[in-house]
């Protein structure tokens, strides 16, 4: 069932949290909702929850309006479940009551509701558990209960709130892939909400990026992470070099996406083909966007339209690869990654490995507007 | 001294800052204040001759035969018991209710309310108990037989006590309710119940430790109550252990051995009541509220003045109702009630001037209450910073001993503060305070001290570690960590401390009569004094009423001076981390 959010603006008195935003999630979709402290993201899970009036538009699940300004369907009656960032365990119930919870209000037998309580045991991977009290679990086994809790009732949406945010780093990883696996076996369609970029990109089918009340740019993971509309989202979802860039000629699209295709001459002598979101005059001045992995070290020696010459200025061991800063003349300072050590102060090759580059025109770094962006798909 | 090296100083956790002479000075506070005088009166539950002109250490249950043996004293015990335990039930429902009304739902004047709740807190139980029998008793205002025969037996008594004593049970569950988080609350609403259900599935089991606890201060209060008991219960024929202390240690010839295996079951019953409520508390592990997490939003009610007029009627009848009866007792001309009219009349607040006994009472209690509430601040904040700190040996002693001894009745420390600060010991070294105000002072303190530690430490753990650890290490001494973190952080703690010791001593009843100097009553014993006493039962009204008033008018203006002073939160100022050294 297709949740539709059309046009939703809410207000705190005086702040309007959330500007007309409008989005869609299909059935069976795993929406990421991206974006900073203060962009909006809790508000728009209260609207969604049914815990925030709105002030324009529509939130529709299927063909039911749950909010729309002066009306809101209460949170019992909206079919929605949703995994709380602290889990909201109920201290006083076990594991099995607290999943059976959502369960008490349908017209089930006693052992129909029990053999559900033992499928979601069985598919978030916590059979046995069921006579536990939140106190007796870990971390990860918390969050499958609430996950199991959330799926109960077999819910047309299932709303997420920062639920990785209390575990530690490994088991965050592990449990995206999980609760990515748990959400697609159960076909339902769910909002996660988060701040962290690898978790959306990891557990999402589609990201949207909130920032100041509205969605910036929405899309697969791919698209907004290697061409984003604008430097905001750039820098938000990773580490980014800018090298001022001129348009030297209009190109065919090289690629599936069928972007605009820009002959770019960029800073510093090397000359790269570019995408651009939209045709570019030629003689447009912009910024080109390199990710720090779209670069790489070569000799000193080395030569050719797509290598600049400089000197090592820092260079930080990060675990798995080193991650080095490169002075080149004319230009700021370039990081890339590097599997091995390099000795600071030695010149070096810094060379484009990537077919073509992300071009932003300087003029208007964001080429789309924030409502096209919301209307893609 | 060429190559001679210094020798290396053991680290110091606390080196010079003076923090040992702390724990030195609050350990002596404890002993001499609380520990000693206690054991001096229950060690004479099992070794009676021991402080007898020629003591001797033989061991005797001889007290305790006495109570058993005894009918008024046998059924004391077993009335206490009955009465605390139905009480505390009654207490918890009323209590649980006002939280309800206070901390869940939205209605309007809930900061009123939350003041008059701790006007009742504060209301003094033999003035509450007087007042009810001045209106309904068989000789009050209003007083029907039926009236007077319902106030004057053990239901009335444990109603009165319950409107007195349910603000203990609102208090302890007004902070888990405001503080269960809201997502759990809407985790239950999102899965489908209803606020009704969310309420009763998920609030109520999450609160029924709390109400455990409320229940269980209630019935320890009970038991050290010695207001009612020395009033309605005693008119009702209805013995108490507090009252029979009292009485053995006022009858001839005085049974000293009696007392102390009296107060020895008290404060057994006390202490195992607190004992489990700590356990309670402590046990429950609930946490529902994770940091982060905001607390629920009051939820609208459909008819916030019906619960508006359910809290005023509770209120009135709780506060308002013994209040007016002690009014109307001090401007009523006739003896009999109003059988033959309402005839008012001033002449009581005329013969205060004249009567023995009333405002010399007032007056001294004041100084008494000055005096007591500085003091006792003072070594309040000594032993809580003791306490704060939490190391060492002398500390976990000192905490274990608090806590022991925090709801000691006031009873059985007035007549531990007898034998204790009469021993020869004390002559020998001139130190003759025994039936002088120092020993009633000594008295007040040792009632406040366990109190003002509870707030103060309670207020203390919110100080950050860090915002002294810095003062530290920016060199300062104690003293001025003291003055510059201490002092600006819990400001208003310790004020609040200060005017509840104040408003507590300023009436204080069971250790004043059992320890005001000759010739100098202090107020409450005062009212009692003229209460008893049937012909100047309306001169202690007048007393009760006048005394009330100043009393008001002293506690407003320092609430008014406090709030001008205010500049800006304590928290804030914790949260901000050290102030400027």
């Amino acid at each position: 069932m297709q949740l539709e959010i059309r046009g939703v603006s809410a207000q705190y008195g005086s702040v309007t949290a959330l500007r007309e935003i409008s989005l869609t999630v299909d059935t069976g979709e795993i929406v990421a909702i991206l974006g900073p402290s203060g962009s909006g993201k809790s508000t728009l899970l209260q609207v969604l929850a049914g815990l925030q009036p709105i002030t324009t538009g529509e939130v529709r699940l299927g063909e039911r309006v749950l909010t729309r300004p002066g009306f809101i369907v209460s949170p019992e009656q909206r079919g929605i479940g949703m995994v709380f960032q602290d889990f909201a365990l109920w201290p006083h119930l076990t594991v099995a009551d607290t999943i059976r919870f959502p369960l008490d209000g349908l017209k089930q037998s006693h052992e129909e509701k029990m053999a559900r309580v033992r499928e979601l045991l069985s598919l978030v991977q916590l059979d046995g558990f069921g006579a536990r009290y939140p106190h007796e679990l870990s971390g990860g086994q918390r969050q499958r209960v609430a996950i199991a809790r959330a799926l109960a009732n077999r819910p047309k949406l299932v709303l997420l709130d920062e639920p990785m945010a209390s575990l530690d780093a490994r088991l965050r990883e592990t449990m995206r892939i999980d609760l990515a696996r748990i959400l697609h076996e159960q076909d339902a369609s769910a909002l996660y909400v988060t701040h962290d970029r690898t978790e959306a990109l990891v557990v999402a089918d589609r990201v949207a990026l909130l920032h100041a009340g509205e969605i910036s740019q929405s899309g697969s993971a791919a698209d907004i992470y290697e061409r984003p509309n604008n430097r905001f989202i750039a820098e938000f979802l990773g580490p980014v070099n800018w090298i001022p860039a001129e348009v030297m000629a209009e190109r065919e699209g090289a690629h599936a996406e069928a972007k605009t295709g820009v002959g770019l001459h960029l800073e510093g002598g090397v000359r790269v083909p570019g995408l651009s979101a939209q045709p570019v005059p030629v003689g447009r001045t912009g910024m080109a966007m390199m990710r720090p992995e779209d670069l790489e070290l070569v000799e000193a020696s080395a030569s050719g339209t797509r290598v600049w010459h400089g000197r090592v200025q820092a260079a930080h061991y990060m675990g798995m690869h080193w991650q080095v800063v490169v002075e080149i003349a004319g230009i700021d300072p370039v990081t890339v990654y590097h599997p091995v050590p390099v000795t600071v102060g030695s010149s070096v090759g810094v060379q484009l490995r990537r077919p073509a580059v992300w071009f932003l025109a300087s003029a208007a770094e964001s080429v789309r507007e924030p409502q096209e962006a919301s209307a893609v798909r | 001294m060429a190559g001679e090296q210094r020798p290396a100083h053991r680290p110091s956790r606390f080196s010079g800052l003076g923090f040992r002479s702390v724990n030195g000075m609050a350990a002596i506070l404890v002993l001499v204040l609380i520990v000693l005088p206690m054991l001096a009166l229950l060690i004479q539950a099992f070794w009676p001759n021991v402080f007898t002109i020629t003591p001797n250490w033989h061991f005797s249950l001889a007290g305790f035969a006495s109570i058993f043996g005894t009918p008024y004293t046998f059924r004391a015990v077993f009335d206490s018991f009955g009465l605390a335990i139905f009480t505390a039930l009654t207490a918890t429902i009323i209590g649980g209710g006002v939280a309800f009304l206070l901390e869940w739902v939205a209605i309007p004047g809930q900061g009123l309310f939350n003041g008059i709740l701790w006007l009742v807190l504060l209301a003094p139980s033999f003035l509450i108990g007087d007042g009810w029998q001045f209106l309904i008793g068989p000789s009050g205002v209003f007083g029907t037989s039926a009236l007077g025969h319902l106030l004057l037996s053990p239901l009335g008594v444990s109603m009165v006590l319950a409107l007195k004593l349910f603000p203990y049970a609102t208090v302890a569950m007004s902070g888990p309710l405001r503080g269960i988080g809201q997502d759990l609350f809407y985790a239950a609403r999102l899965s489908g119940a209803s606020s009704f259900r969310a309420f009763r599935r998920v609030v109520l089991p999450l609160l029924i430790p709390a109400a455990a606890a409320g229940a269980l201060i209630v019935l320890a209060e009970v038991l050290s109550d010695y207001g009612v008991a020395s009033t309605l219960a005693q008119s009702a024929n209805f013995p108490l252990m507090t009252y029979s202390i009292y009485a053995a240690m006022s009858i001839f010839p005085v049974d000293f051995a009696q007392a102390a295996a009296m107060s020895v079951i008290l404060v057994a019953l006390v202490s195992i009541s607190q004992w489990v409520e700590r356990r309670v508390v402590a046990k429950r592990g609930y946490v529902t509220r994770v940091a982060g997490s905001k607390s629920l939003a009051k939820q609208p009610t459909r008819h916030p003045w019906l619960w508006v007029l359910l809290l005023s009627l509770l209120f009135v009848v709780a506060l308002l109702l013994p209040a007016s009866g002690i009014v109307l007792e001090s401007v009523e001309k006739s003896l009999t009630g109003l059988q033959g009219g309402f005839h008012v009349t001033f002449a009581y607040y005329r013969g205060l001037l004249h009567a023995n006994y009333a405002l010399g009472g007032l007056v001294r209690s004041l100084l008494y209450a000055v005096g007591a509430a500085s003091i006792g601040l003072a070594a309040g904040i000594v032993v809580s910073i003791a306490w704060w700190r939490q190391g060492g040996w002398l500390v976990s002693v000192l905490k274990a001993l608090m806590t022991t001894t925090i709801a000691i009745p006031g009873i059985v420390l007035g007549a531990g503060y007898i034998f204790f600060w009469n021993q020869p010991f004390f002559s020998n070294l001139g130190l003759n305070v025994y039936g002088t105000p120092v020993v009633l002072m000594l008295g007040y303190l040792g009632g406040s001290l366990p109190y003002a530690v509870r707030v103060a430490s309670g207020s203390m753990v919110q100080i950050p570690p860090n915002a002294v650890f810095a003062a530290r290490l920016s060199g300062v001494g104690l003293t001025r960590i003291i003055r510059k973190v201490f002092i600006p952080m819990m400001r208003d703690t310790w004020f609040r401390v200060w005017l509840i010791i104040f408003a507590g001593v300023v009436f204080e009843l069971p250790v004043s009569q059992l320890l005001y100097p000759p010739g100098g009553p202090t107020l409450a014993v005062s009212i009692a004094h003229q209460t008893v006493n049937n012909a100047n039962v309306q001169i202690g009204a007048a007393l009760t009423v006048v005394s009330s008033l100043v009393i008001s008018l002293i506690v407003m203006a320092f609430l008014v001076i406090q709030r001008r002073g205010q500049r800006m939160p304590a928290v804030e100022q914790a949260q901000a981390g050290s102030p400027g050294l």
